[in-house]
């Protein structure tokens, strides 16, 4: 690949491009056609290079049992735990093959067929401390980390279950490569220690069990997690706040990463000119894949998203077989070293 | 991905060719540090393509430059200011102005420029080669082309093209112009030391104007064939008629005038 | 006993022509041919042809295809024909010596001694339609260069009615006018039969399964093919971006013109042209049928032209374009084409926000004319009023710059920024850039908007003949590209509307002995 190809997994789901499908909330979450336009319309419309079925991370909760409040149509909220012991964490065996999962299954089936795999298919899917959270609630879990880790392991595991069998079936239905987000992991809320205790085997787990790529995704301050990541056994790495050449310093030539436009106010209300820009500023910083922070708030104009694609376009990537590119990345080592990078602290988070 | 083989031409570089060697390494380090953006391919192909033909004289390098950017305005005072401070025409012509011509040329082959920009330098080539001329008469080159185009025929990018290729590649060509009838042909041939004639036509109706205007110069025995080209000409239609050779791109004909001014003759070039 | 009348179009891809009852003043059916019988793909090739083998041939070639559209219309006589179309092919029909428009500079006229022709309205005699005594009823064309068919697109269409808009047949000559007052500008783009399907590797004229258009739906474009009444059906599912066809539907055996517009505006919308090649070379429509990088670049041509034959009018007329908000699209390819794929991809101005689709406006002055002769009179007296600036594209310099962006455009890959500050120039910045909205009239759903009791499609052919001694080694029947040569028993037969004519010629070239001569042709008697 001679671009850095403009495939964002996050949800791109804007007002333009669901009048553009012909689709609607709720309609898109239940509609196994209707989701499948509506992931494939970015493309289509874009050339952003990734079909994203499933808008929401709910899901997984509803399944195992949440209500959710359907009064937000775009991306129904959690309205309470569903569990107070984990020990009666339970799901239908066959859950898969009704209600909205399946609705999600059938939109990745309609997707494999449509392009013939020539879309990379790259459904989210909660990760397991985000669906502990969400089943338990969200307070709840994190005290028992400290209170009772014993029941707070159970919840988490029993979590990792239901995430490895959904996620299998994702592979088996035709998804490319898949997206677990776990945003309740963030460092703006557990310690480093909470996390290398409560997350990452977890995510270890995960990564094993499931033969596909995956993209891993937490929204918010991540920098002190970088190191524990990258253990992950995750492929990439999809970030939020953490500048990008401090990621990939972090993260080295052992994991990819993917990011970050901001979603708060660069792809809302920012121009084309200043999207590009950025683009360009995330490629030179050394991100593989660039995305953005988070999903894509509903009015973000189709010129922001389109001077996205087409900065990725622009845009060389030295090559590694060429030896002129080679020298190059020498001097630009030298500088980053006279930069003094290699000692360069970030404080970020809240703890 | 193996790291050695490359690793083992960047150790070349660095041994065999130090100056480039650390002229990338600064490059890197300017990137890096903001002071340079990294280039874009249309750039990078022109400043390698200068390097090769451009003069090092400054001044001949802002008349080259000027060509290049297709400024007449600008190479005509250059060209004037040069042959005042005693500088010869036909060193002008060859060194300061071909350049110009040569690296649009080639930037038109990589695709990295396209038509408008080739007619441009063409014509302030042309502008700064005309103040020469008036100099010192004749300017040497490779050999003198005559082109046109067909009697009632306007359209004349082809041959426009086609003049300002072969004027990069050494060749004074004389512009006779559009709808031109035989005899104006045959005028020119005579009254020039002209070797080849180029003519060209996009429209059907105006191709015997091809086959008349070779016929007429083998007939008054002038000794020039004409290579003929253009939307509507194909081989086929010039293997019809005598005195005459289908030459399908600006570059076949560049190599037909080679052989032309060699010495080969029309007859012996058809395929 | 029923008074009846013709109406003739005679146009370069094909005539049409109406049998008129003169007493209710309906029509009674129409009868089409697919293609002119003389051989050629454009007119240029008609003239060329005519003058170097002929006149007097390609002057057979046409009325004998005109005698049998009338016959095939009825059996009986009619009281009088009209007959419109563009001077070229009128001046063929009546036998009258085209060579003054055969050249576009002056020299070659002047050597020759040629005359420019007025050609005003006039009735001739039918005795060269072998009907002597009928009327044959021909309108003026309006001056040297501009002919009765022009006339009759500014006329039927609205165009002279109006003000600060543009008239544009859209047809292989794409002529167009300017109104600004009472100041007229025509101009004619030579726009090439890209517009009609004919240099497009699978293209076809319009008829029974031909690709005509594109839908867009969320999974890609579903394909519009026409079926034998020429109603669009659907047809195979295209995904322009990822390079997947589905076979749904009817299929197409060929792309007309607007079809070549739908996939132009596609391909550009998807992004699936790079540096004015097509990625992966070609779209794959279905097994045989695909539209590649070379199809592109000839409609590219095509488009070209007229987008800059446009812009050379405004700016002669020195009229701000965004002050031209209405279009008036004439002839077939005009009353098909999608007009927001049409503006999309420049052969309608980015500021005309009222789109007129006005259909067959030649066949319509024929008609008018056949019901009613007196209105020869009320054209003499237009055209005499008629102030026209023509501009002949061919040598103004405007054009010849603004074509050279277009064609490096189109052709070579040269960025649209390049073509956008080569029109700061002339004062027309955002020209290439502007979007409006679309308020489409279409006047009739088809471009012959009354057919009568029946539409008959006339696969016309006439045959021409020759012979001469010869090894009989069949190459130049295998080498002809449309298959329009035959041999048997010594003679050797070609089907003139098939044939390409002078820009071809292949037979004759390929003949490995030069025994083929095309000039030794004739047409076969009836």
């Amino acid at each position: 690949m001679d671009y850095v190809p403009p495939a964002n997994p996050l949800a791109q789901t804007t007002k333009e491009l669901m009048e553009w499908c012909g689709a609607s909330w709720p309609k898109a979450h239940r509609d196994p056609k209707m989701m499948a336009d509506l992931a494939a319309a970015p493309y289509e419309v874009c050339g952003i290079e990734a079909a994203r079925p499933q808008f929401d991370i709910s899901l997984e909760a509803e399944v195992l049992g949440c209500k959710l409040d359907w009064d937000k149509p775009d991306r129904p909220p959690v309205t309470g735990p569903a569990y107070k012991d984990p020990k009666d964490i339970t799901w239908d065996d066959k859950f898969y093959e009704k209600d909205r999962a399946a609705v999600v299954l059938e939109a990745i089936n309609i997707l494999r067929t449509r392009y013939a795999g020539d879309l990379p298919i790259i459904p989210v899917i909660t990760a397991p401390f985000t669906v502990a959270g969400h089943i338990m609630g969200v307070e709840k879990l994190v005290m028992m980390t400290v209170t009772d880790p014993e029941k707070a392991h159970a919840a988490i595991d029993a979590a990792t279950d239901f995430c490895i069998e959904y996620g299998r079936q994702m592979v088996a239905a035709g998804a490319h490569i898949l997206f677990p987000a776990d945003p309740s992991a963030s460092g703006d809320l557990i310690s480093p220690e909470t996390y290398e205790e409560f997350v990452l085997p977890y995510h270890k787990r995960f990564a094993r069990a499931v033969s596909a790529p995956k993209i891993l995704h937490m929204c918010g301050h991540t920098e002190k997690l970088l190191p524990l990541i990258k253990k992950s056994g995750m492929d990439c790495f999809s970030f939020d706040a953490p500048p990008a050449w401090f990621v990939r310093q972090e993260l080295g030539n052992e994991m990819t990463c993917l990011g970050s436009l901001d979603v708060i106010d660069l792809m809302p209300n920012g121009t084309a000119e200043q999207v590009y820009a950025r683009t360009q500023q995330c490629i030179r910083e050394g991100v593989n894949v660039v995305g953005t922070a988070c999903d894509v708030s509903n009015g973000t104009p189709l010129a922001n998203l389109k001077a996205y694609v087409q900065a990725c376009k622009d845009t060389p990537v030295p090559d590694p077989a060429d030896a002129d590119d080679c020298v190059r990345a020498y001097g630009r080592a030298k500088a980053k070293y006279l930069k003094g990078m290699a000692d360069y602290k970030i404080e970020g988070g809240a703890f | 991905m193996q790291m050695d083989i490359v690793m083992q031409q960047v150790e070349k570089m660095r041994l065999e060719d130090p100056v480039r060697f650390n002229r990338l390494v600064q490059e890197g380090m300017a990137i890096e540090l903001g002071i340079i953006s990294p280039g874009d391919k249309k750039s990078k192909s022109a400043e390698k393509l200068k390097e090769e033909f451009f003069p090092n004289d400054a001044a001949y390098r802002e008349i080259a430059q000027a060509v290049l950017d297709g400024k007449r305005a600008v190479v005509e005072p250059k060209v004037k200011e040069q042959i005042k401070a005693g500088k010869d025409p036909v060193d002008i012509v060859t060194n300061a102005l071909m350049p110009g011509i040569t690296v649009q040329c080639e930037m038109y082959d990589l695709g990295m420029s396209f038509v408008p920009e080739i007619l441009m330098s063409n014509d302030a080539m042309q502008a700064g080669i005309k103040i020469c001329q008036d100099t010192i008469g004749e300017v040497p080159s490779k050999g003198v082309i005559a082109s046109f185009v067909a009697a009632g025929d306007l359209h004349d990018i082809g041959k426009n093209i086609c003049a300002a290729i072969l004027r990069a590649n050494g060749y004074t060509v004389i512009d006779i112009g559009r709808d031109v009838p035989k005899e104006k042909v045959l005028e020119i041939v005579k009254k020039n030391d002209v070797k080849l004639v180029c003519g060209s036509t996009l429209m059907s109706t105006t191709k015997p104007g091809l086959v008349d205007t070779s016929l007429l110069l083998e007939l008054e025995k002038t000794g020039v064939s004409v290579a003929c080209g253009g939307a509507a000409v194909s081989k086929a239609f010039v293997d019809t008629f005598t005195n005459s050779v289908y030459t399908k791109s600006p570059l076949e004909t560049v190599h037909t005038a080679a052989k032309i001014m060699e010495g080969k003759k029309w007859n012996e070039l058809r395929t | 006993m029923t008074r009846y009348a013709i109406a003739l179009d005679i146009g370069t891809s094909g005539i049409r022509g109406q049998l008129l009852d003169l007493d209710s003043r309906k029509v009674v059916r129409t009868c089409i041919t697919t293609r002119n019988p003389i051989p050629g793909c454009n007119v240029m090739d008609h003239m060329s042809f005519a003058i170097q083998y002929g006149q007097d041939l390609a002057h057979q070639v046409l009325t004998d295809a005109a005698k049998q559209i009338i016959s095939r219309l009825s059996p009986e006589e009619p009281e009088r024909i009209a007959v419109c179309g563009n001077p070229i092919q009128l001046s063929l029909f009546e036998g009258i010596d085209i060579r003054d428009l055969a050249y576009a500079g002056e020299n070659k006229l002047k050597i020759e001694g040629i005359e420019k022709k007025d050609r005003a309205g006039h009735i001739a005699d039918g005795e060269f339609l072998g009907m002597p005594g009928v009327e044959v009823i021909i309108p003026p064309a309006v001056r040297h260069e501009i002919g009765a068919d022009a006339l009759a697109m500014m006329l039927k269409s609205g165009f002279l009615d109006d003000d600060y808009c543009m008239v544009t047949d859209y047809g292989t000559n794409a002529e167009m006018a300017l109104k600004v007052g009472d100041k007229i500008y025509t101009g004619s783009a030579a726009a090439g039969p890209a517009m009609e399907g004919q240099q497009i590797g699978n293209g076809m004229i319009a008829g029974p399964g031909a690709l005509s258009d594109l839908e867009r739906i969320p999974s890609g474009w579903r394909s519009k093919v026409l079926d034998e009444r020429l109603i669009p059906q659907e047809g195979p599912v295209l995904n322009i971006r990822s390079d997947i066809s589905r076979m749904e539907g009817a299929t197409p055996s060929g792309i007309t013109g607007t079809g070549v517009v739908a996939l132009v505006y596609a391909c550009q919308k998807d992004e699936r042209v790079e540096d004015a090649r097509i990625r992966n070379d070609a779209v794959r429509i279905t097994r045989g049928i695909r539209f590649t990088t070379q199809d592109y670049r000839e409609a590219g041509k095509a488009l070209g032209a007229i987008r800059a034959g446009h812009l050379t009018l405004m700016i002669q007329a020195g009229v701000d374009p965004r002050e031209i908000k209405t279009m008036y699209m004439a002839g077939a390819s005009g009353t098909y084409v999608d007009p927001v794929k049409a503006k999309a991809v420049g052969l309608v101005p980015p500021d005309s926000i009222k789109v007129f689709q006005v259909g067959n406006t030649s066949l319509e002055l024929a008609k008018d004319l056949a019901f009613d002769p007196d209105l020869l009179k009320g054209l003499e007296d237009l055209r005499k009023k008629l102030v026209t600036d023509h501009i002949m594209f061919a040598s103004c310099d405007t054009f010849r710059d603004l074509y050279t962006y277009e064609f490096g455009y189109w052709n070579d890959g040269m960025p649209l920024n390049r073509y956008r500050r080569g029109l700061e120039r002339y004062a027309v910045e955002g020209y290439l850039d502007r979007e409006t909205p679309t308020e489409i009239t279409k006047l009739y759903e088809t471009d012959i908007h009354d057919m009568g009791e029946s539409l008959d499609i006339l696969d016309l052919s006439p045959v021409m003949t020759s012979q001469w001694e010869c090894s009989a080694c069949g190459k130049c029947v295998r080498g002809c590209p449309e298959k329009a040569l035959s041999y048997s028993d010594g003679k050797f037969s070609i089907r003139t509307g098939h044939c390409l004519g002078t820009s071809c010629q292949r037979c004759q070239e390929n003949c490995p002995e030069h025994k083929f001569d095309y000039s030794s042709f004739r047409m076969r008697s009836l």
